[in-house]
């Protein structure tokens, strides 16, 4: 049952080992073995004891630091896409962007882990790259697990697929989308086709929009080319329940509501009910503690003295 | 193509500077891209990774520094 020691590669990767210790320390099953706080019946043997401070002991050693005991995984993982949507061109340093190909794999993860049960998809983007927008898009469209974004700030420009991608959709009171024309700029060249091809562009993310909205497609570009709402452009800035009200996003509401609405949706599709599900309730001690309670393992003088029911070894 | 509500000569300022020179190598088992920093630190710049849970490792998200000294 014992991880092989040392097994440092594996450090941290959420879905690796169940005890959350990221290949550290000693891997007795799904229990939390060196906690004795965490309740009855969680017993570290002696020789695991043993081995888990060699464990913790080499990786002060080769790496200064001790892995964080996460307490447990949460079956909802959060992306937040922020800034600029970076696409194909690395933008200039001074842009604060999300970078997509970061964000894809995730997502691929997300799909492949047995722990993660949905996705929340915060926003709060000016817009970006638009195929590097889309593929973000189709990604989380595809994803068979529950998906809910919640709009806060803004979900400008590409902002909006990537918003109405998700299963359900969440804007905050206070948050706007603005709708407008895509362009080209820089040097074009300037023939009819280039029309045709800006044309072709905008199509897809109105497609896109449609298809996963409610809004009508003569109602989104209606407000799409719109003057008069913008100062010094066409579209049109949606607040919190206008974006509702024109079908774009389902509700206003904040992160309660979003977190809500996720877990029952994976409840619904697992069949099993966690209602409120949190995190482990136990306070875990602070990373500089961790090493010397465990140093004390030998002989660990807590052990079998545990409070409540069930105390002994099982 | 951007389509963004940021205008076009914001996004693209300092477009011309030259890029960061970048490293590729095995960090701990992952192919990173990174800018080295001083003191033996980089910054984790792009994952190379086939394995999709190298990109839920909270310690390899694109910005985060890490030590590029070797750990024996």
């Amino acid at each position: 049952m014992d991880k092989p020691l040392g097994a440092n590669k594996d450090m941290g990767q959420p879905g690796m080992d169940v005890s959350g210790y990221g290949g550290l320390g000693p891997q007795v099953g799904s229990e939390e073995p060196w906690m004795p706080e965490i309740g009855p019946g969680h017993e570290m043997p002696d020789k695991a004891a043993a081995e888990g401070q060699k464990a913790v002991l080499e990786n002060i050693k080769q790496l200064g630091q001790t892995a964080l005991p996460a307490p447990e995984v949460s079956r909802i993982h959060c992306v937040s896409i922020v800034g600029q949507v970076e696409g194909h061109i690395l933008l200039p340093p001074r842009n604060k962007t999300t970078k997509y190909e970061h964000i894809i794999p995730q997502l691929v993860a997300v799909e492949q882990s047995p722990e993660i049960q949905g996705v929340l998809i915060i926003l709060n983007t000016v817009g970006g790259d638009i195929e590097a927008g889309l593929a973000i898009a189709e990604m989380i469209k595809g994803l068979s697990k529950p998906s809910v974004s919640l709009v806060l700030g803004g979900g400008h420009s590409i902002g909006a697929p990537i918003a109405v991608a998700a299963d359900y959709s969440f804007i905050a009171e206070s948050a706007t989308i603005t709708v407008h024309p895509i362009r080209l700029t820089g040097l074009v060249v300037g023939v009819p086709q280039t029309y045709e091809y800006l044309d072709k562009m905008q199509d897809r993310v109105v497609r896109f929009i449609v298809e996963n909205s409610s809004i009508a497609e003569e109602q989104l570009r209606e407000l799409m080319f719109r003057t008069g709402d913008l100062m010094r452009d066409i579209g049109t800035v949606l607040i919190g329940r206008e974006a509702v009200r024109v079908g774009l996003i389902n509700e206003v509401g904040g992160l309660a509501q979003a977190m809500a609405k996720l877990e029952e949706m994976i409840d619904a599709r697992t069949g099993e009910s966690r209602p409120n599900h949190r995190p482990s309730p136990t306070v875990w001690p602070l990373i500089p503690q961790q090493p010397e309670g465990f140093q004390q393992a030998e002989g660990f003088p807590r052990q079998g003295s545990l409070p409540g029911p069930g105390g002994g070894a099982q | 193509m951007m389509w963004t509500i940021i205008p076009p000569e914001v996004v693209w300022e300092g477009v011309e500077e030259k890029p960061k020179d970048l490293m590729q190598l095995d960090w701990q088992g992952v192919q990173v891209l990174v800018e080295p920093l001083q003191f033996g630190q980089g910054r984790i710049v792009k994952l190379l990774s086939t394995d999709p849970r190298d990109f839920l490792r909270p310690e390899l998200v694109p910005g985060s520094v890490v030590s590029l000294l070797p750990t024996k």
